[in-house]
């Protein structure tokens, strides 16, 4: 285990979301859920990040912006799609502004469905994050 | 149960606003909504608890005089109607020329609005392949 | 002059930020001159649906307008339609929902709370707030099955009941809660670093934003003793109520009002609990809304108005909704004028941004 899946930290972008699935993931790390005994640390710099965590179905104005900060996270990065419009657009859809699922922007390596996701969920899909991390790793010292 | 709605023409709507600001109220919302001729814009007004509302008719993308001389506060729901309804407001206080939200069609709650240039995921996918195809007896 | 004026951009993603907003500050040296906001990052334009779905199946969209506020937009939405249909809803369902009205009121103050504290640095005090939060929302989940969308409003009612028993223990709960918020509130209006940063910063005067149209604890901050909870809706007038107001203009007066009306709410959960009605809590509503209604309610950021509009059909012609965080904007502007640039994050802070709120 190296030492960013030791202590991935996290960058949390709202693309369009309702709030419902941000604050959840502030409780889960807050001392109810704790995700810091994990070593998992929110950051507010994605050059600071490994796991890049987005809620929210995107619209027009958000691509630009979703899209930057991805770039801006040094490889190997990880997207966590939270909540089910993050994953597939949920009940807005239908809405004319939202795109539907961040992976028509970026690409996602993780889907936390629910609406709004429960804590438990979310931790459970960081740690999926968290071994796709590792692996990528790996990946990227092969080809050095 | 309808509210009670004054109607205005647009040329005595200032007025009739200034009226309500000497009377003490405080501008609540500004809603625009299709009507079956053209659009109706309501002002909502609130005194003590108590809601008032007084309303104009106006044809789509007609231009009607901005309420923020005597409201400051109401340019944000004229940015809006303007972003959302493609109304212009004369003498907008803080205008934002159609960039208070950015939308992904001009004037979306227009009655005909135009398709959305959103890429989106396509609804159906694929569910046929999902099921095996049945040879031939 | 003019030579000196920047434009410092500010946001869309920032630390202090859950979510995004964009604030374009003219600033002279360190002097915040004018500032300009920009929205649309969460518009999804959800009243667009209205045409496409059963009005009684829209209350789950009209509930995700807002994860915060999710409760009180589900009961304005059925209260309107309610008004429409002259539907008269049985009196535990009236006191049922203003109890998880208070309950998410208790959860959003909270959660301000804690985003402020966690804004200003003081990280400790974060998780003192969220860890209380968490009794709340499981009294939440226990009752309605859902943490933070609830889903528990139907057109007619409520969908679930809360037996006597779980009752009496939500009521001994809050005991044992309301000597820990004692605790919390005394470091947010006693500390000296919580004053520094809060005392004489972001100041609104009465007359300006009675002017600019301010509610909720931002108006009951600078004096105007509103609260749309005076008014004759669900059980308030039953149980009796006061506003909270507080007379300094600043962003502490906005924190101490927050403050107060957590224990404001704690003392009305107990009178709606030791009140409650006996009664079913629904009734079945049958035919379709017709004509048009402005429903509106205290959430825990201020009166929020739902416009709705119907002709007889299954579908709502339109649906609008103006919630407090947009008509806080301009209050907003006019606190930065003159502000120092470090200022800059809490006192957006201060009125209690919800931005999935203010866009839909």
């Amino acid at each position: 285990m190296t030492s960013s899946a030791k202590s991935p930290w996290i960058l949390h972008y709202n693309a369009s979301s309702c709030n419902g699935c941000d604050i959840e993931i502030l409780a889960a790390l807050t001392p109810m859920y704790d995700v810091e005994r994990f070593g998992i640390v929110n950051t507010g710099n994605p050059a600071h990040a490994d796991i890049f965590v987005v809620t929210g179905g995107v619209n027009e104005q958000n691509k630009e912006v979703l899209k930057n900060l991805y770039e801006q996270i040094p490889a190997p990065k990880v997207v966590v799609a939270v909540g089910i419009c993050a994953s597939s657009g949920g009940v807005f859809r239908d809405c004319y502004n939202v795109s539907g699922g961040i992976d028509t922007v970026i690409p996602v390596d993780v889907y936390v469905p629910g609406c709004s996701v429960r804590p438990e969920a979310l931790i459970e899909g960081i740690v999926k994050a968290i071994g796709i991390l590792e692996e990528k790793r790996a990946d990227m010292e092969d080809k050095k | 149960m309808n509210p009670e709605i004054e109607m205005k023409s647009v040329s005595e709507l200032v007025s009739a606003v200034e009226g309500l600001k000497n009377d003490g109220c405080r501008l609540v919302v500004m809603t625009c909504s299709p009507a079956p001729d053209a659009y109706d814009i309501t002002y909502t007004f609130d005194k003590v608890g108590n809601l008032s509302h007084i309303r104009i008719n106006a044809e789509e993308g007609a231009e009607i005089p901005s309420i923020t001389g005597v409201y400051p506060g109401a340019f944000v729901y004229e940015n809006e109607i303007h972003d959302l309804y493609g109304f212009t407001f004369r003498g907008l206080s803080i205008d934002f020329n159609g960039t208070f939200i950015r939308t992904s069609v001009p004037y979306p709650f227009r009655k005909q609005a135009a398709e959305p240039k959103v890429t989106k995921v396509p609804k159906e996918t694929a569910p046929q392949a999902a099921v095996p195809k049945e040879v031939e007896k | 002059m003019t030579d000196r004026r920047t434009i410092i951009p500010f946001g869309p993603q920032h630390p202090v930020l859950p979510e995004p907003i964009h604030l374009d500050l003219a600033v002279e040296d360190e002097h915040v001159v004018e500032a300009i906001p920009s929205i649309g990052y969460v518009h999804r334009g959800l009243e667009s649906l209205v045409p496409t779905r059963d009005y009684q199946d829209f209350v789950f969209i009209a509930e995700r307008i807002c994860g915060i506020c999710s409760f009180t937009h589900s009961s304005t939405y059925c209260q309107g339609i309610e008004a429409m249909m002259g539907v008269e809803i049985p009196e535990r369902a009236r006191y049922l929902r203003t109890l998880w009205g208070e309950y998410s009121r208790i959860h959003s103050h909270l959660l301000w709370l804690g985003l402020f504290a966690d804004a200003l640095g003081f990280e400790s005090l974060f998780y003192a707030a969220w860890k209380l939060r968490e009794s709340i929302l499981n009294d939440l989940e226990k009752t309605t099955g859902g943490r933070v969308i609830q889903s528990v409003c139907k057109v007619g009612g409520v969908r679930r009941d809360i037996p006597e028993d779980t009752l009496s223990s939500m009521a001994f709960r809050l005991d044992a809660l309301e000597d820990e918020l004692q605790e919390l509130t005394t470091v947010f209006l006693g500390d000296y670093t919580m004053k520094k940063r809060l005392c004489g910063k972001g100041i609104l005067g009465k007359e300006q934003a009675y002017l600019l149209g301010a509610v909720g604890p931002v108006a009951r901050g600078s004096g105007i003793p509103f609260d749309v909870r005076m008014t004759d809706y669900l059980a308030y007038q039953d149980i009796g109520f006061k506003p909270v107001v507080s007379d300094g203009c600043d962003g502490y007066a906005r924190c101490e009002v927050r403050c107060k009306e957590l224990f404001q709410s704690v003392e009305l959960i107990r009178r709606l609990i030791s009140d409650m009605p006996e009664g079913e809590a629904a009734v079945t509503v049958k035919g379709n809304p017709d004509g048009e209604y402005f429903s509106r309610s205290e959430q825990p950021r201020g009166e929020v108005i739902h416009y709705l509009r119907g002709n007889g059909t299954k579908n709502l012609v339109q649906f609008r909704v103006r919630t407090p965080t947009l008509t806080n904007v301009p209050a907003l502007v006019e606190m930065l004028k003159g502000c120092d640039l470090a200022d800059v994050p809490q006192i957006v802070l201060t009125i209690d941004p919800c931005i999935g709120c203010m866009e839909r």
